[in-house]
């Protein structure tokens, strides 16, 4: 290949990429180069000059390695005497004010200073100065704490504000080495991202004011897993401490998906899985209280209450209803729970879109869910047109995927909104639509679209629109799958879908969908809905004023939170409410049994995020008490009934999802590595 | 001097800085010249026949600067750097203050060369006056018709605009000074990609010094082969010098290239004041390396390439004098006082190391210094030279390198008696 180029680094031979930063390459190959301003997702600055290399023919000395390019027959030495002593020498430079207080510092154990100053650095210090003081900490915001006696001043946070976030927030105050870490005129750090700048502090500067002083790095196992907080499906590390204490999430670097940014909800909403409160047994009604029964005690009187109601009133007298944060095993389970054991098809998930689809719109609805593009695709786009949606609301960290594709990869934003949304500011184009008028600007597109090259020429906004921004491909269409604001949803639903076909006849686009909940995707997937799908709501028949069901199986389903009066009478009135949760919600609170169900951090099985990529869950911390999955749960409870469910592990579960739902044959469970695996559209189609 | 002045021709001519006056002594007709007759890669071609270097101290060959823009990106921004801020330097302040028309036509001719519309001067913040000075003449100069739309009927438009820094060193390297033009705070930027591609808001642009702009009117009315008659063949043309310290004249001096030091110290500044005699002299302001009094380094012809062969740089042609009764020390200290309180710390060897100079030089003068800070000193410029991201940090490092070089003996003693032997004479100059 003409565009690599050969290069030496400490007598290796190496071929790289022309024009990759002389760091990476080096990395790629096993060598290691200290660096503390470099990221691989900020790109160089140059400032901190430790990465400082030995080159044949430098002339001005030695060279930093992150922002050197790398040239054929370039020879590059790492470890020559002239490289140890720069090294060495930025090194001492930077530890002259360092103030050494390691043993109470939050990064002491993991800490790139600690690292590589035992590494590359000088044994001892030659400075005899007083050393420079701060206050400390010194609060930037409401989430992050610093300590600017540890920072290096390495930009890291700088940038990420300035160039990822584009909050602008941190900035560098002062000159020389007066030069801090602060906020424009001292104004609170507020970021929906905030913690990443904790992340990338390769010192105890940065720390987040809820976990400062909680635990030292080296009592901590990092486990994988998946951010349960929204549809995007960030990819996490869960840092567990004697393996039952859950201390934080940290980023899991997945370039599909998350490019290693985190959102603060995502990062620091953790506490629920550690909590006192956390149900740890089932529990019966005894009158206004609960009784700790065993797991058997609860099936029994489950299945022998059920039974006698299912007998005198048929199999419609149940409904069950699962929270779209459960796991696919989770949800295949419960689906064939009630279908199979008890015979009813009244199922639903909870949060879902408010749709009442007529059939012609649930094809038009279903077609919308085919065309999926990848997250990552929206580097290649050219266009990414927002309709409706606010990303930074519901699934943040796809604005920071699409501030990147607009910064990195010139993509134009439009956004099409009733009001202004975070994003606007980086829109090319913002237009707005009165609140509820969705359809009606969705359909002046089309048509500006249909009157072809001429008719676009049409000075109209729709047409300029039309013009300017959707004349190429890739074109990214992001909508919001529950239509906020819109009335007639499945109006906005034929719309849109009408939109995209006459879009696709002239250029390539894809289309992402924000969705409620972390496996919101999985839910639709198994087709966790009643039997006329779309059509209506299993919500509707269980509350509804004429509604002929008598018991109801309610897993992560809160319905009582917030509900009005009637909707409580109405779920008082069930003959039978069993109940899984984590917690006792309100909804538990009027259940007849309630049974402890682990989280998401607790079981093995998987989740697909709202670009349908399949990711993995792991055990990273026990249940508390005797809380068991979900599906594990109705496994157990199904052995009271005639036909008992066979599953024995999320494994063989996935094995029947893969028979179940066409879509999802081709994945094994064990070919799910560390990225996940995105069902392609085709395979979806195939389904269809 | 024996030919005539180039820069400083026209400095006693009443009036200089008046539109009319300076049209009455062939003002404006490089200009006229140029924008009717020639094309621009004429200009850039003439420029760099003459082998005009830039007087901003890094000597870089003006022509070739200007081919690195590339044909066909447009806009390019044309930068002139009127920061001045190099201790010992005061050579661009009295080009613009007394013969500022000068410098316009010179901005205008050089933006013309590389297809520039709209240039900027950008001027130190202490230059309140100076600013008002440019602003009158392009005021001036705009009205005349001399600058702004259709200058001389051909089509070509050229605006300048002046700005004013807020006051700090860094914002004297090129780059730095493009983040503070564009509003941020002055920090060097990293390279590649270099101005001349990616410069200011993202544009190819041309960044030179004052004195080096003020040149081209000349060149382009002249021509190269009479620049070339001035100074030596690396080194064509004329130098303002400024000279500073105990002489009698101490000002600014407009020497062709290769004329000894010893002229202008002897001749044109008349020598040093009675009682006082020369130790050691700078010869490019404080990043250059001081050079001790000896014959050799008095003899040195004031070119680019002579000051490099006895151990030093030319630079900006700011001469500095030290005399007998100041402690070199001291002086070391109040360069390195400099350069920790500039350094814009974007960089940790040079943001770390400046202070650590400066604070044990400052030991040694108050006569705590210790047996292996010399060793120490010359260690910490090992790891700042050639590590640092621009040139000021090297800076930092030159004059401790060539002060201990050359006056060790004084060194040791401050540190052997554990005090100032000059403790009286430091406190006179203080
Ligand atoms: C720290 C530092 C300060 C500088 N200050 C100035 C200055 O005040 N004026 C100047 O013309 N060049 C200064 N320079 C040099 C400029 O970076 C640049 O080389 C020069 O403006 C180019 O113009 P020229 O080619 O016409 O000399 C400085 C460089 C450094 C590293
Ligand atoms: S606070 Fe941390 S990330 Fe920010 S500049 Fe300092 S060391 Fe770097
Ligand atoms: S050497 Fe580094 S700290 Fe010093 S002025 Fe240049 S960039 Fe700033
Ligand atoms: S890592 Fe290369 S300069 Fe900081």
């Amino acid at each position: 290949m003409d565009d690599l180029v050969n290069i030496t680094v400490d007598g290796l031979k190496m071929q790289v990429p022309k024009g990759t930063l002389l760091w990476e390459a080096c990395q790629a190959h096993g060598i290691d180069i200290p660096i503390f301003c470099y990221h691989t997702k900020l790109g160089p600055v140059g400032a901190c000059r430790t990465c400082l290399v030995e080159v044949e023919g430098m002339t001005k000395g030695p060279i930093t390695a992150c922002s050197t390019p790398v040239t054929d027959g370039m020879v590059v030495r790492t470890r020559s005497p002239i490289a140890q002593k720069a090294q060495r020498g930025i090194l001492e430079f930077l530890l002259l004010n360092h103030p050494l207080d390691c043993p109470i510092c939050d990064r002491g154990g993991e800490c790139p200073l600690q690292d590589q100053t035992f590494a590359y650095g000088p044994g001892s210090s030659r400075y005899v100065e007083p050393k420079r003081h701060h206050v400390k900490p010194i609060v930037l915001g409401p989430t992050i704490a610093l300590d600017r006696e540890r920072c290096v001043l390495c930009w890291r946070c700088v940038r990420f504000t300035a160039e990822i976030a584009e909050d602008k927030s941190i900035v560098l105050l002062d000159r020389g080495d007066h030069t801090v870490v602060g906020t424009f005129q001292d104004e609170p750090y507020v970021s929906n991202f905030s913690g990443n700048v904790v992340e990338l502090c390769p010192v105890g500067a940065l720390t987040a004011r809820k976990q400062r002083f909680n635990f030292r790095p080296w009592e901590l196992q990092n486990r994988p897993s998946i951010c349960p907080h929204c549809a995007f499906g960030c990819n996490i590390n869960i840092s567990v401490r004697k393996n039952d204490e859950v201390i934080r999430f940290l980023s899991r670097d997945n370039p599909e998906v998350d490019d290693s940014w985190l959102c603060d909800r995502g990062r620091f909403d953790f506490e629920f899985i550690n909590s006192p409160q956390r149900l740890t047994a089932p529990l019966v009604r005894d009158g206004d209280a609960f009784l700790e029964v065993s797991w058997t005690e609860a099936f029994e009187l489950i299945s022998n209450r059920l039974r006698s109601i299912l007998d005198e009133s048929g199999a419609h007298a149940l409904a069950g209803i699962a929270a779209a944060r459960m796991t696919n095993e989770g949800l295949h389970v419960f689906k064939r729970f009630m279908r199979d054991v008890v015979g009813t098809g009244l199922v639903d998930h909870t949060p879902r879109p408010n749709l009442r689809l007529t059939p012609g719109q649930q094809q038009a609805f279903a077609r919308l869910g085919r065309n999926l593009m990848p997250i990552a695709g929206l580097d290649d786009a050219r266009t990414i047109l927002l309709l409706g949606a606010d990303p930074s609301e519901r699934e943040p960290v796809m604005e920071l995927r699409i501030r990147q594709a607009v910064n990195r990869h010139g993509a134009q934003l439009v956004i099409a909104n009733p009001e202004e949304i975070t994003l606007s500011p980086k829109a090319s184009h913002a237009a707005s639509y009165e609140t509820g008028g969705l359809a009606a600007f969705i359909r002046s597109l089309t048509s500006a679209l249909r009157r072809g090259p001429q008719g676009s020429n049409n000075d109209d906004s729709a047409s300029a629109l039309v013009r300017t921004y959707l004349a190429e491909g890739p074109i990214a269409v992001i909508y919001d799958a529950s239509f906020p604001g819109t009335l007639d949803k499945g109006d906005a639903v034929l719309a849109l879908d009408d939109f995209v076909e006459a879009l696709r006849a002239r250029a390539a686009v894809g289309t992402l969908p924000l969705l409620d909940a972390a496996n919101s995707m999985g839910a639709r997937d198994l087709d966790i809905l009643p039997p006329d799908g779309w059509s209506s709501s299993v919500i509707d028949a269980l509350l509804g004023p004429d509604s002929q069901v008598r018991a109801a199986i309610l897993a992560g389903a809160d319905l009582a939170a917030g509900a009005g009066e009637e909707t409580l009478r109405r779920l008082n009135q069930l003959d039978l409410l069993v109940v899984q949760e984590l917690f006792m919600t309100e909804t538990a609170r009027l259940a007849d049994v309630v049974l402890p169900a682990a989280s998401f951090a607790e079981q093995i099985g998987t989740f697909t995020n709202s670009e349908r990529r399949v990711q993995r869950l792991h055990e990273a911390v026990p249940a508390p008490g005797v809380a068991r999955a979900d599906w594990e749960i109705l496994v157990d409870l199904s052995q009271h009934f005639d036909n008992a469910l066979p599953y024995a592990g999320a494994r063989q579960i996935w094995d029947d999802i893969r028979r179940t739902v066409p879509a999802y044959a081709p994945v094994a469970f064990d070919s799910i590595g560390p990225r996940g695996v995105r069902i392609e559209e085709t395979q979806v189609l195939e389904s269809a | 001097m024996s030919k005539e002045p180039i820069l400083f021709k026209h400095l006693a001519v009443p009036d200089i800085n008046k539109l009319g006056v300076y049209v009455e002594n062939g003002g404006y007709e490089g200009l006229r010249k140029a924008v009717t007759d020639m094309k621009p890669e004429d200009v850039t071609k003439e420029v760099s026949d003459s082998g005009l270097r830039g007087r901003g101290g890094a000597g870089f060959p003006t022509g070739r600067k200007w081919s690195f823009i590339p044909k066909g990106v447009l806009p390019t921004y044309l930068v002139v750097n009127a920061d001045e801020s190099e201790p010992g330097a005061f050579k661009d302040r009295e080009l613009m203050e007394r013969n500022p028309h000068q410098l316009l036509e010179g901005v205008a001719l050089s933006a013309y060369a590389i297809g520039c519309r709209l240039a900027f001067i950008y001027v130190r913040g202490e230059f309140l006056y100076i600013q008002e000075i440019l602003d009158a003449a392009l005021a001036e100069a705009y009205a005349g018709g001399y600058l702004g739309k259709n200058i001389f009927g051909s089509g070509y438009d050229i605006e300048i605009v002046v700005h004013r820094g807020a006051g700090a060193y860094i914002c004297g390297e090129e780059s730095a000074l493009l983040d503070s033009l564009e509003g941020y705070r002055g920090f060097p930027r990293l390279r590649p990609p270099f101005p001349a591609v990616k410069g200011l808001y993202g544009q190819p642009t041309v960044i030179n010094n004052v004195e080096t702009l003020a040149n081209v009117p000349h060149i382009v009315r002249h021509g190269s082969a009479w620049f070339r008659s001035y100074g030596t063949e690396k080194s064509p043309g004329t130098k303002i010098c400024s000279i500073s310290g105990p002489v009698q004249k101490p000002g600014n001096y407009e020497l062709e290239m290769g004329t000894p030091f010893r002229v202008l110290l002897e001749e044109k500044a008349g020598g040093m004041l009675p009682g006082k005699t020369l130790k050691a002299y700078i010869p490019g302001g404080a990043s250059a390396p001081m050079l001790p009094n000896r014959p050799e380094f008095i003899d040195v012809p004031i070119t680019y390439e002579d000051y490099p062969a006895v151990g030093s740089t030319m630079g900006s042609a700011s001469f500095i004098l030290i005399p007998e009764d100041v402690c070199i020390i001291y002086a070391q200290l109040r360069i390195s006082e400099f350069f920790a309180h500039e350094s814009c710390g974007k960089c940790i060897p040079c943001r770390e190391g400046t202070p650590w100079l400066m604070k044990t030089v400052r030991r040694i003068e108050r006569g705590e210094g210790r047996e292996d800070d010399l060793p120490l000193l010359l260690d910490i410029c090992d790891n700042i030279l050639g590590r640092s991201f621009c040139a000021l940090g090297d800076f930092s490092t030159s004059n401790i390198v060539a002060s201990i070089k050359y006056f060790y003996d004084e060194y040791e003693e401050h540190i052997r008696r554990r005090a100032c032997p000059h403790i009286s004479a430091t406190a006179a100059v203080a």
